[in-house]
């Protein structure tokens, strides 16, 4: 298959803060290098990201030790806010995309902070259009 | 060759950790004139070859970087 020059799809799975913060960075990134980014919102972090609490800094478990001493570095050496870094993002083209099913399945509350103006999601698409989306990108991440 | 450089405009990335200085100059570029430079100083080490690998892939010309004192300076020409 040939593969589009730029394309790049992160399939967003975990809702834990350094796996989101490596979503946020990465998407970014790729969109200040000229990507075309599309992020795709499942489970976890469909869920973080309609909790109102995406900047909340929680750590998985086998990690939970040094929760504290890497959220005062983050802080100190002023790394952005991951709600600021997915503005950004979209900002200069990134794409949020929510998985149609997960909205259901995850008991999500649709009338939270990511409706509105303030939303940070783009569209809501099934996985035919998300599997369409996908094929042939340079770069296909799942986090 | 940095001091004959005509320099549109600054763009302060100090005390920015990567990605920032790359995703500042990003935003800082797309607001300027073809044909214009853009200035862009950074602390962050990791610059160096992101601005290289950066304007590589979006075709923007690296003029010129230098370094010293801790500082990173690079000279980026608006090309499209």
């Amino acid at each position: 298959m040939k593969k589009t020059k730029g394309k790049f799809v992160i399939f967003a799975h975990s809702g834990t803060y350094d796996k989101l913060h490596q979503t946020a960075t990465i998407a970014l990134t790729a969109a200040a290098m000229g990507s075309e980014v599309y992020i795709v919102l499942f489970f976890w972090a469909l869920k973080k990201f309609y909790s109102g609490q995406l900047d909340h800094s929680d750590f998985p478990v086998e990690y939970q030790s040094w929760s504290h001493k890497i959220t005062q570095l983050m802080k100190e050496k002023k790394v952005p806010p991951i709600s600021e870094m997915f503005r950004e993002a979209r900002g200069i083209g990134a794409k949020v995309i929510v998985c149609s099913a997960g909205l259901e399945y995850m008991d999500i509350d649709k009338t939270s902070q990511n409706t509105g103006k303030d939303s940070l999601i783009d569209d809501v698409w099934g996985l035919p259009q998300v599997l369409t989306i996908a094929e042939g990108a340079e770069t296909v991440l799942y986090i | 060759m940095a001091d004959t450089i005509k320099v549109d405009q600054t763009l302060d990335c100090k005390g920015l950790l990567c990605p920032m200085p790359v995703i500042r100059t990003k935003q800082a570029i797309d607001k300027m004139a073809v044909g214009q430079v853009l200035e862009m100083i950074s602390t962050d080490p990791g610059s160096v070859a992101d601005m290289m690998a950066w304007s590589k892939r979006t075709g923007h010309e690296l003029l010129e970087h230098r370094q010293g004192n801790g500082l990173f300076q690079f000279y980026i020409r608006k090309t499209k």
